[in-house]
């Protein structure tokens, strides 16, 4: 790989894990996921499934405010304290600046959500620990099975990329807006996202000009809901692995295609 | 004498989200810095000097007209190698602490790691750093952001050295440090080209001027022969007695000159302010 990129991905990296208001989020999700030790209930399914729906949420928070952040201050935050004046009287071009960005943006996300997986994990496997002594020993096997399955990390990979495509929207935005804005602009593509089959309903049913103007929203719209599994996941679903890499894979194609159009636009960006 | 910058018929124009003209920065200049010389770049508030030296960075793009940055465009990446460039305030990173700030920029300018951890610990000491190394940059006094950005200019040690409002919020024996640091960086054939509104620091470092106003070139040229009133003299002796004075003026007013003031020179407070200081502390340069 290219030395210049990996100096900012590593540089990237370093200035989110110091960063005091991701320290802050992460450790409120550790412990939104550790809270599942106290939630009881009389069923051995109920108490499954509240214990994956809340650690799930933590991981789906967690990363979706981090994306939202660090993916729109990232480089707007260097524009606008000059920091980026110095980078540039360095030999790096603008486009492997928005390239090391995004690598560095992208393996803190790796990071910080398989951490929290692993808390996740651990959490569960606490509880499974007071499951046996509650509902015996073929009870707790079968919840070990269940929470060390496959199926958890699937969706937890499917979060992974779902951030990926989060934080390169927030880069292209962070491109024509400011902070603020971005955030905002983001959490509606987020929301959008999700409703891609509501607005190819409405595409169906509007007339011509509305319908044309749906239609493109719907291509234009990464479709987010391909991403969201959990509720499949947490009532004991199976979610196929051709279907595990065909959407990761549209995710990053996705990514990456913003990346590159961010790129292209930041080589002409005064600053 | 080459040339480290050839600016000609520079303009820039600002526009705003219509793309309707909204500022002339920059209004048909030309510009010439010749290799190792300590070149001055003056100018109110406004006049465009931080514009020039973006435009030298290849931060912005000119509207109009050509610039020469070491004999390449501001834009050719690999020409960046030999060129240093303090900003105004120091924006560094201040999560990072003073070493792997520079270890940073030691990377991006693709220094093998032997030679950066070497020159790391020489630009510390220059810069007077070496006990606040681990410190976090943003705990850092302005004094010493100024100092760390100075640092990693050092460290690059480019052939042309970009430095924008270099002693501005030091102290008087802060900013004569890093007037030192640059008259030394002249010494080793250097180019620099600073830019200041502190027109003392200027008249003192610099070899030759332009001041700007309203982004265009209003005089430039050696600071001596700008400075120099030819036609007048100034003579300073010691040990006069009263009436020699008198004499003296006798003397002029008979050749036909016109005495303009008759003084005791004094001290500048500045330079009055580093001798008690350095007498206090010992140091004796």
């Amino acid at each position: 790989m290219n030395n210049v990129i990996a100096v900012i991905a590593q540089h990237t990296f370093v200035e989110a894990f110091r960063k005091r208001i991701f320290q802050v989020i992460f450790i409120f999700s550790i412990l939104m996921v550790l809270s599942t030790q106290f939630f009881t209930f009389f069923t051995f399914g109920e108490e499954v499934k509240i214990l994956k729906d809340i650690g799930m949420a933590g991981i789906t928070f967690f990363s979706l405010v981090i994306s939202l952040v660090i993916g729109s201050s990232c480089i707007q935050t260097d524009i606008e304290k000059k920091s980026i004046y110095t980078v540039f009287s360095y030999p790096v071009t603008r486009k492997k600046y928005i390239y090391g960005r995004a690598l560095g943006v992208f393996c803190y996300l790796i990071f910080a959500i398989f951490i929290l997986s692993m808390v996740f994990y651990i959490a569960l496997g606490i509880k499974t620990h007071f499951i046996g002594q509650k509902f015996g020993e073929e009870a707790r096997f079968s919840f070990v099975t269940f929470a060390h399955n496959i199926e958890l990390t699937k969706g937890i990979l499917l979060i992974i990329v779902r951030c990926f495509i989060i934080v390169s929207s927030a880069f292209l935005l962070s491109m024509f807006f400011q902070q603020t804005f971005t955030i905002i602009m983001c959490f509606l593509i987020y929301v959008l996202g999700h409703l891609t089959a509501f607005i190819a309903n409405m595409a169906s049913e509007a007339n011509r000009v509305f319908g044309y103007l749906m239609t493109g929203f719907y291509y234009i719209f990464p479709n987010l809901e391909f991403f969201n599994v959990s509720d499949y996941i947490s009532v004991g679903k199976h979610v196929s692995a051709p279907y595990v890499l065909l959407v990761s894979a549209y995710g990053i194609i996705y990514s990456l295609m913003l990346i590159l159009v961010t790129a292209n636009i930041f080589e002409k960006k005064e600053m | 004498m080459e040339n480290a910058i050839e600016i000609k018929a520079l303009k820039k124009i600002y526009r705003d989200f219509w793309n309707r003209p909204k500022v002339t920065a920059v209004n048909g200049l030309d510009l010439t810095v010749k290799k190792g010389e300590i070149f001055g770049m003056l100018g109110p508030n406004g006049s465009g000097k931080t514009t020039v030296l973006k435009l030298l960075l290849g931060l912005i793009f000119p509207s109009s007209g050509s610039i020469k940055v070491m004999g390449a465009s501001p834009e050719n990446i690999g020409n960046k190698k030999n060129i240093g460039y303090m900003p105004e305030e120091s924006y560094l990173y201040g999560f990072l602490n003073a070493d792997e700030i520079l270890d940073f920029y030691g990377k991006l300018n693709a220094m093998p790691e032997k030679i950066r951890k070497k020159r790391i610990n020489e630009v510390l000491d220059i810069v007077g750093l070496s006990e606040a190394r681990k410190r976090r940059v943003a705990d850092y006094s302005k004094g010493m952001s100024r100092r760390i950005g100075l640092a990693q200019v050092l460290l690059k040690d480019p052939d042309l050295v970009l430095l924008d409002e270099p002693t501005i919020g030091l102290d008087p024996i802060g900013a004569g440090e890093i007037k030192n640091i640059i008259k030394k960086l002249k010494d080793r054939g250097k180019t620099v080209l600073l830019s200041s509104h502190l027109l003392a620091e200027v008249q003192t470092i610099c070899d030759r001027i332009a001041i700007l106003y309203n982004g265009k070139l209003v005089r430039e040229g050696n600071v001596d022969d700008l400075l120099t009133e030819g036609n007048k003299t100034e003579i300073i002796v010691s040990g006069l007695k009263t009436g020699d004075i008198d004499k003296i003026k006798e003397l002029i007013s008979g050749s036909g000159g016109d005495l303009i003031s008759v003084d005791h020179p004094s001290e500048t407070l500045e330079s009055l302010f580093i001798k008690l200081i350095r007498e206090k502390s010992g140091k004796n340069n």
